[in-house]
């Protein structure tokens, strides 16, 4: 068979494909890019201000610290939360900044919305740091009031935002 | 075959085939839409049994949000997955025939400065068929239809899932119960196939392909497949994902007993997709046959 006759069967069948992808919303000709960290920074918010060090003078959220003997130990543990990107409907991805050193595999995480009365799926979670967790799959799966639920050690925090 | 061993057998596909599609279990779920493969390796020449060895490496590039919206990731975030399968199939007379599957599987994912990677065992699929519409006499219209359905053994566990960066790889922590038909037809030096299968571990998912393939010479064999895998309120409200798969295939057919077949799938040419990861496939299967 020649390479014309070739041509000729295989190009309707392209122009099929083609058009099919053009009229179809195709992720490929219809997507946005992550957005590309800031230099100096890590998986914070291109959006978000320049990370500072989380103590006691900055301290968005925290946990009380379990009752020790030594009395220089710290009162609370402080957190500061950041999505990668701005959230949107979809994955997202947070990441968690600390006073001190803390083990991923004492929390649990999950996501929930508050007026709606339902959640979302399981989200994945990883030391990033001794001082910092990764939260990925953090499915928003539609607009409203999102609570991230953050258990600690029996204890629980919210971070609440609106979508 | 015996007539006791072959009436086993036809209960066993059936009872498998009841159990895919009667019962429910809630468990912690795999992925969604991992773009692997859902046929089983059928027999679709005269050979008694095939043996094949595939390789895949699969890339998540990106992820559909529920408005389908797509974002593709950064430089900084990478996940892929290599494969390494080994297939086999056995006609146990001219319409029933046993397959199974074994993959071997590593992930490897990155985040910003964190990186993590897994390799295991990942589902291993046992299943049967039947030819429903064998092709005894010639036609040029009417396909040959297989019905199949496989099992894939639970290797995970929610607790792996979870960690790690979700390098997760052995697959679903319940029995994936799988069933579908398949119908294939060449008519002169083109073929087409259609597939509409039906899977279901904590959630169901449903699968439906359909193709074209042109015979060149010398064994040669272009083709491309596209479809749907829609999988059902794998969100915690009832929120589907929607992928569709294009395929595009290069197989190469040498020494009457072997082939070759280079496939490149893409889930970001066709929407709309929603609430998934947007992978490419690049896959590579080398099968034996081996005649009566």
């Amino acid at each position: 068979m020649s390479n014309r006759t070739t041509l000729v069967r295989l190009g309707p069948l392209l122009c099929v494909l083609g058009l099919a992808s053009a009229c179809s919303k195709s992720p490929i000709l219809n997507h946005q890019e992550e957005e590309v960290r800031r230099a100096g920074g890590s998986v914070s918010g291109a959006s978000q201000a320049p990370q500072n060090a989380i103590n006691e003078n900055n301290c968005p959220m925290s946990f009380n610290m379990p009752s020790t003997v030594s009395e220089n130990a710290p009162a609370r543990l402080c957190l500061q939360l950041r999505f990668s990107d701005p959230p949107r409907e979809g994955n997202n991805t947070v990441r968690l900044d600390f006073s001190h050193d803390v083990d991923v595999r004492e929390f649990n995480i999950d996501l929930w919305m508050p007026t709606m009365g339902h959640g979302s799926e399981p989200v994945i979670l990883s030391q990033l740091a001794s001082k910092s967790i990764l939260i990925q799959d953090v499915w928003l799966i539609m607009p409203g009031l999102w609570q991230i639920r953050m258990r600690w050690r029996g204890q629980l925090v919210n971070y609440e935002f609106s979508l | 075959m015996s007539l006791v061993s072959n009436i086993l057998l036809r209960i066993s596909v059936a009872l498998i085939l009841l159990y895919t599609l009667t019962t429910h279990n809630t468990a912690f779920g795999s992925a969604c839409c991992s773009a692997s493969s859902q046929v089983p390796t059928l027999i679709t020449s005269d050979s008694v049994m095939q043996l094949g060895l595939r390789t895949a490496r699969s890339s998540v590039i990106g992820s559909s949000g529920p408005n389908t919206t797509s974002r593709f990731y950064n430089h900084e975030r990478s996940d892929i997955t290599y494969r390494l399968e080994l297939l086999g199939a056995y006609a146990l007379n001219d319409r029933w025939q046993l397959n199974a599957s074994i993959p071997l599987t590593k992930r490897v994912r990155r985040v910003d400065t964190a990186e993590a990677e897994h390799w295991g065992l990942s589902t291993v699929a046992l299943g049967g068929s039947y030819e429903l519409v064998p092709e005894i006499e010639y036609s040029s219209w009417k396909p040959r239809v297989f019905l199949f359905a496989s099992i894939g053994l639970p290797l995970s566990n929610s607790d792996e899932a979870r960690l790690d960066l979700g390098t997760h790889i052995h697959g679903s922590t319940s029995l994936v119960k799988t069933a579908g038909f398949f119908l294939l037809k060449q008519f002169n030096t083109v073929d087409w196939n259609l597939l509409l299968a039906q899977a279901h571990d904590a959630f169901y998912t449903s699968v439906a392909s359909v193709g074209f393939g042109w015979h060149g010479p010398e064994g040669l064999r272009l083709g491309v497949n596209i479809g749907p895998t829609y999988q059902f309120g794998s969100g915690l409200l009832g929120q589907n994902r929607l992928v569709i798969d294009t395929s595009f295939n290069l197989g190469l057919s040498f020494f009457d007993d072997y082939s070759l077949n280079i496939n490149y799938l893409d889930q970001t040419l066709f929407g709309p997709t929603k609430n998934s990861e947007l992978s490419r496939v690049v896959n590579l299967l080398f099968l034996r046959r081996f005649d009566l």
